[in-house]
C-alpha cells in the first residue's frame, strides 16, 4: 500500500511528462476502441447482408446444380422436405432461380430471376425490408416485380414503370412477358442487385414450370453452432447438395475471420509508437531518479520493491488512461452505435460483392473494450519491464554517488 | 576566450545543440527511433495504398471504359445502347492528340442475353476491335484459359467467362444466340460460335461477360461504321484522368462527354476515398503520438538543464539565443530521425516494391473485389514522390512544432534561481 502512494506521488513529481504520456495512451486507447467498434459494426453488417438478405445460413440444392445452375435441375419434392426441416426447428423457404434479358424503353440488361414464396421468404430473408423505393412483392400482384438497385439504374426504371422479361421456358418455347416495378431495393451486394425478383407463381408461369424448387434457404435456430446445423441439415436431406454460407462464399467467410485477426496487428503498430513514448519516459524517470533510488536501497528496500516501484508508476498511467480513455469513448460509442457514419457523401461502393451500408454503424461488444485495453496493457507491461529490472540492479554505493 | 566566444557564434551553435544531444545518448536514440519508426510506418501505408489504387485503377480502366471515356452524356445516368458517339475514329484521333494519352480505342457496351438450346442467360458484353486493341488496353487479352483470340472485327466468334460458359453448358465451337435491344427498343439477335474462354478470378466477371467483335456488335444494331457507345481513352498516369478529361471535355462539343474512371467506375472511386481517409486519419494519429514522444524527451532534457541555461544566460546569452540552441537540437532530432527513418525502410521497401508478397494462395484463385474490380493478389508498394515529401516534411515540423514550448522555457530561464539548483 505504501508502494502504490509512493508511485502515485512520484509521477505527479514530474507532472507535465505524466500528464503527456497519460495523454498519449489514452488517445490511442480511445480510437482503437472506436476502431474496433467500426469493424465489428462492419464486421456484422457483412454477415447479416450476406446471410439475413442474401444466402441465409445454409441451401439446399438438387445434385449438380451449383456447377451447373439449369432451370431443369431441381428438388423434386420440396413440400415433404421441407416440412421436415420445420419439424427439426429449422425456418426454411423455397426459390426459384432462371436468367434472362429485361428491357424497358430502349435499354436492357442480362438478369437473374427469383421467384420466392412471398409469405414465406419473410421468415428467412430480411430483402422485403431492403426496399428503397416502391412496395415489396405481393403475392396477390402477379405481375408486380420488385428490381435490384443497379438493375433500376441500368434500365432507368422506378415504381410503375414498365418491364419486358425475355427468356427461354422450359418447355423450350420463348418466354416473354410484361411486367410493372413494383419496387427497387437498396444496395445489397452484387448478385442481388442486378436481380428481378417476383413470386413464386409468377415465375412458374413465366419459366412453364409446374413443379420443383432450385434452392431452399436455411436459416438455423440462433443458438445453435453452423456446422452443426448444416451436419443435421445433410441428415435430413438425403441425397441432396447441402452447403453452409461459408461453402459458397469461402472468400468473405475467410475475410470476416481474417479482419479480426488484423485488427491486432493494427493495434500492435499503433501502441508500438505508444511503447516507444512510454521505455523513454520511463527510462527518464528511473536515470533522474538513480540517488534516490540508490538512498531508497541504502535504507533498505529490497531489489523485489524497487522494481514493484517502477511497475506500479507504468501500471498507474495505464489505469488512469484506460479510465480517462473509456469514459471520453463512452459519448463516441454512443453516436457511432446511434448514428453511425454517413458516408454516402462518398457514393456507394461493394467490397468482395457485399455492399457497404452507405452509414457506417459501430458496434459494441465485450470485445471492443477488452481487446484494446488487454493489448495496451500487455504493451505497457513489456515497456515498463526494462527500465524497472535496471532501477532494480541498481548498485546503491554507485547509484548515490551519480552525478 | 575571445576565440571562444567567436567559436560560439554563427555555424557553432548548431555544432553544440549537436553535442547536446548526445550527451544523452540513449534518450536521444529512444527519441530518433520513435521518429524514425512513425515515418517508417507512413510510408509503407501510404505506398501500400499508392501502389494498390494506381494499380486498380488501372485495371479497372482496362477492364471497362479506359481512364476517361468519351460518350453520349446521357449514357453515364442512363446507360441504353442508343446513346452513341458517331465519328469515333476522328474522337479517337483528337485524344491521341493530348500529349498525355497514350492509347484511344472504340468500343460498345451494354447487356445482352445468351442462349442456347437449353440454357439462357444475362451478361453484360464489350464489343472491341481485335486488331486496335492489346494487353495494354484491355485485359482480356491474357485471360483466355481455352481457345484463341479473335483475328478481325468481322469475326464470328464469341468469348465468353468461365463461370458464365459453364452456367449455360458452352463450350468451344457451340453455337450461342445474343439477344439485345436495338436503338428503337426493338429485340434483335445474332449468332455467334464460342471461340474463347476467358478466366479473370473476379467471379463478378467470369460469371457476367462476354466479348464480341466491335463490327459484328455495329451490324446487329444497325450502328454506322464509326459509331461506338464509348471512345475509351487511356492516359501515362491516371493522376492525370481529371486533367485529361476536362482537356478533351473542352474540345469535342456538346454531343459528347469526357467523363473521368471515378464518375464511371463509383463504388471504386469511393472506396479509395473511404480508406484513404482512413489511413489520413491512422496518419496523422502516428504522427501525434510522435510528436508526444518528442515533447516529453526534448521537455524533460531541457528542464534538467536549468542550470546550464541559467549559466549561460549569466554569461550574456540572450532568451532568442537558447531559444534557439533548443530548436536547433529539435531540428538535428528531425534530420536524424529522417535518415533513420530512410534506413529503416529502404530494405523493406525495395523488397516490397519489386518482389512482393503473394497472397495468391490465400485467395485460392479467386480475387477480392472491390466494386467489381479484383485488388491486386500481390502485395506491393510504390509512393508517390509528392506523398513521400509531405511525409518527411510533416515529420520534420511535428518535431520542430514540439520543440517549441521546451525552446520556449529554455529561453525564460531566471539565471539567479537556477544556478542556486542542486
Amino acid at each position: 500500500m505504501r508502494l502504490l502512494v509512493m508511485a502515485w506521488r512520484n509521477l505527479w513529481r514530474y507532472r507535465r511528462r505524466t500528464v503527456v504520456t497519460v495523454a498519449a495512451m489514452t488517445l490511442a486507447l480511445l480510437v482503437m476502441v472506436l476502431y474496433t467498434s467500426l469493424v465489428e459494426g462492419y464486421l456484422r453488417g457483412l454477415e447479416r447482408s450476406i446471410v439475413d438478405v442474401e444466402l441465409g445460413d445454409a441451401q439446399v440444392t438438387a445434385p449438380g446444380y451449383r456447377d451447373n445452375p439449369s432451370l431443369y435441375v431441381t428438388i423434386a419434392d420440396p413440400e415433404r422436405l421441407m416440412a421436415r426441416l420445420g419439424e427439426a426447428g429449422f425456418r426454411v423457404s423455397a426459390r426459384l432461380l432462371g436468367g434472362g434479358l429485361a428491357a424497358a424503353g430502349e435499354a436492357s440488361a442480362g438478369v437473374e430471376i427469383d421467384g420466392l414464396d412471398v409469405r414465406d421468404n419473410e421468415r428467412v430473408s430480411a430483402i422485403y425490408q431492403y426496399v428503397a423505393r416502391g412496395a415489396w412483392l405481393d403475392p396477390a400482384d402477379a405481375s408486380g416485380v420488385v428490381v435490384g438497385e443497379s438493375l433500376a439504374h441500368t434500365l432507368g426504371v422506378g415504381p410503375g414503370d414498365e418491364l419486358i422479361l425475355l427468356s427461354q421456358a422450359a418447355d423450350g418455347s420463348i418466354a416473354n412477358d410484361l411486367y410493372t416495378v413494383r419496387g427497387v431495393l437498396k444496395s445489397v451486394g452484387d448478385q442481388t442487385d442486378g436481380a428481378v425478383f417476383m413470386t413464386a407463381a409468377a415465375f412458374r408461369a413465366f419459366f412453364v414450370l409446374p413443379d420443383g424448387v432450385h434452392e431452399l434457404i436455411v436459416r438455423k435456430p440462433a443458438e445453435e453452432d453452423l456446422a452443426a446445423s448444416v451436419a443435421r441439415i445433410r441428415a435430413i436431406a438425403t441425397g441432396l447438395d447441402v452447403e453452409s454460407w461459408r461453402d459458397l462464399m469461402p472468400l468473405l467467410a475467410s475475410l470476416l475471420d481474417s479482419t479480426r485477426a488484423l485488427m491486432q496487428v493494427v493495434f500492435l503498430v499503433i501502441y508500438l509508437v505508444v511503447v516507444i513514448l512510454l521505455v523513454n519516459a520511463t527510462l527518464m524517470a528511473v536515470f533522474e531518479r538513480i540517488r534516490e533510488l540508490g538512498v531508497l536501497k541504502a535504507i533498505g528496500v529490497g531489489p523485489g520493491m524497487i522494481m514493484g516501484l517502477i511497475l506500479l508508476e507504468g501500471g498507474l498511467q495505464a489505469a488512469i488512461a484506460v479510465v480517462v480513455g473509456l469514459v471520453l469513448s463512452v459519448p463516441g460509442l454512443i453516436y457511432l452505435t446511434r448514428h453511425g457514419l454517413d458516408l454516402s457523401g462518398l457514393g456507394g461502393t461493394s467490397f468482395a460483392g457485399i455492399a457497404f451500408d452507405p452509414v457506417w454503424h459501430g458496434v459494441v461488444t465485450p470485445m471492443t473494450i477488452v481487446a484494446p485495453v488487454v493489448t495496451l496493457l500487455f504493451m505497457v507491461g513489456i515497456s515498463v519491464l526494462y527500465p524497472a529490472l535496471k532501477a532494480a540492479r541498481l548498485k546503491p554505493v554507485e547509484a548515490m554517488r551519480h552525478q | 576566450m575571445t576565440e571562444h566566444v567567436k567559436h560560439l557564434r554563427g555555424t557553432s551553435m548548431t555544432v553544440l545543440a549537436w553535442r547536446n544531444l548526445w550527451r544523452n545518448r540513449r534518450r536521444t536514440l529512444l527519441t530518433l527511433s520513435s521518429i524514425a519508426v512513425g515515418v517508417f510506418l507512413a510510408i509503407l501505408f501510404t505506398a501500400m495504398q499508392d501502389r494498390n489504387w494506381a494499380d486498380m485503377i488501372d485495371l479497372a480502366a482496362r477492364l471497362g471504359s479506359g481512364h476517361v471515356t468519351l460518350e453520349d452524356p446521357e449514357y453515364l445516368d442512363a446507360p441504353a445502347l442508343s446513346r452513341t458517339v458517331r465519328h469515333a475514329q476522328a474522337l479517337r484521333e483528337l485524344a491521341l492528340a493530348d500529349p498525355d494519352v497514350t492509347r484511344a480505342t472504340e468500343r460498345i457496351t451494354g447487356q445482352l442475353m445468351l442462349a442456347t438450346a437449353r440454357e439462357s442467360r444475362g451478361a453484360a458484353f464489350i464489343g472491341f476491335d481485335p486488331t486496335a486493341e492489346d494487353s495494354t488496353t484491355f485485359s482480356f487479352q491474357q485471360a483466355i484459359v481455352e481457345g484463341a483470340p479473335f483475328a478481325t472485327a468481322h469475326d464470328r466468334g464469341i468469348m465468353v467467362g468461365a463461370r458464365l460458359a459453364a452456367n449455360l453448358g458452352v463450350t468451344l465451337g457451340d453455337k450461342v444466340v445474343y439477344t439485345m435491344t436495338d436503338r428503337t427498343g426493338e429485340i434483335v439477335s445474332g449468332l455467334a460460335r464460342v471461340s474463347a474462354i476467358v478466366r479473370t478470378g473476379s467471379p463478378g466477371v467470369d460469371a457476367a461477360l462476354c466479348l464480341l467483335p466491335i463490327d459484328a456488335v455495329r451490324g446487329v444494331l444497325g450502328y454506322a461504321d464509326d459509331e461506338a457507345t464509348q471512345v475509351a481513352v487511356f492516359v501515362k498516369d491516371q493522376r492525370e484522368s481529371d486533367a485529361v478529361a476536362r482537356r478533351l471535355g473542352a474540345e469535342v462539343g456538346p454531343d459528347v462527354a469526357a467523363v473521368p474512371w471515378h464518375e464511371t467506375q463509383t463504388g471504386l472511386a469511393a472506396f479509395i476515398g473511404l480508406k484513404v481517409g482512413g489511413a489520413r486519419f491512422m496518419e496523422i494519429l502516428i504522427a501525434v503520438l510522435v510528436a508526444a514522444g518528442i515533447f516529453n524527451t526534448l521537455f524533460v532534457s531541457v528542464m534538467e538543464r536549468m542550470r546550464e541555461f541559467g549559466i549561460l544566460t549569466a554569461i550574456g546569452w540572450s532568451p532568442s539565443r537558447l531559444f534557439g540552441l533548443v530548436m536547433l537540437e529539435s531540428a538535428w532530432l528531425g534530420i536524424l530521425g529522417l535518415i533513420g527513418a530512410a534506413l529503416v525502410t529502404a530494405l523493406p521497401y525495395w523488397y516490397l516494391s519489386t518482389t512482393g508478397i503473394d497472397l495468391s494462395s490465400l485467395l485460392a484463385g479467386n480475387s477480392m473485389d472491390v466494386a467489381g474490380i479484383a485488388m491486386p493478389s500481390t502485395f506491393r508498394v510504390g509512393i508517390y514522390a509528392n506523398h513521400l515529401t509531405v511525409i518527411a516534411v510533416a515529420a520534420f515540423v511535428a518535431t520542430l512544432v514540439s520543440g517549441l514550448y521546451p525552446a520556449w522555457r529554455a529561453g525564460r530561464v531566471n539565471p539567479i534561481e537556477t544556478i542556486r539548483l542542486v
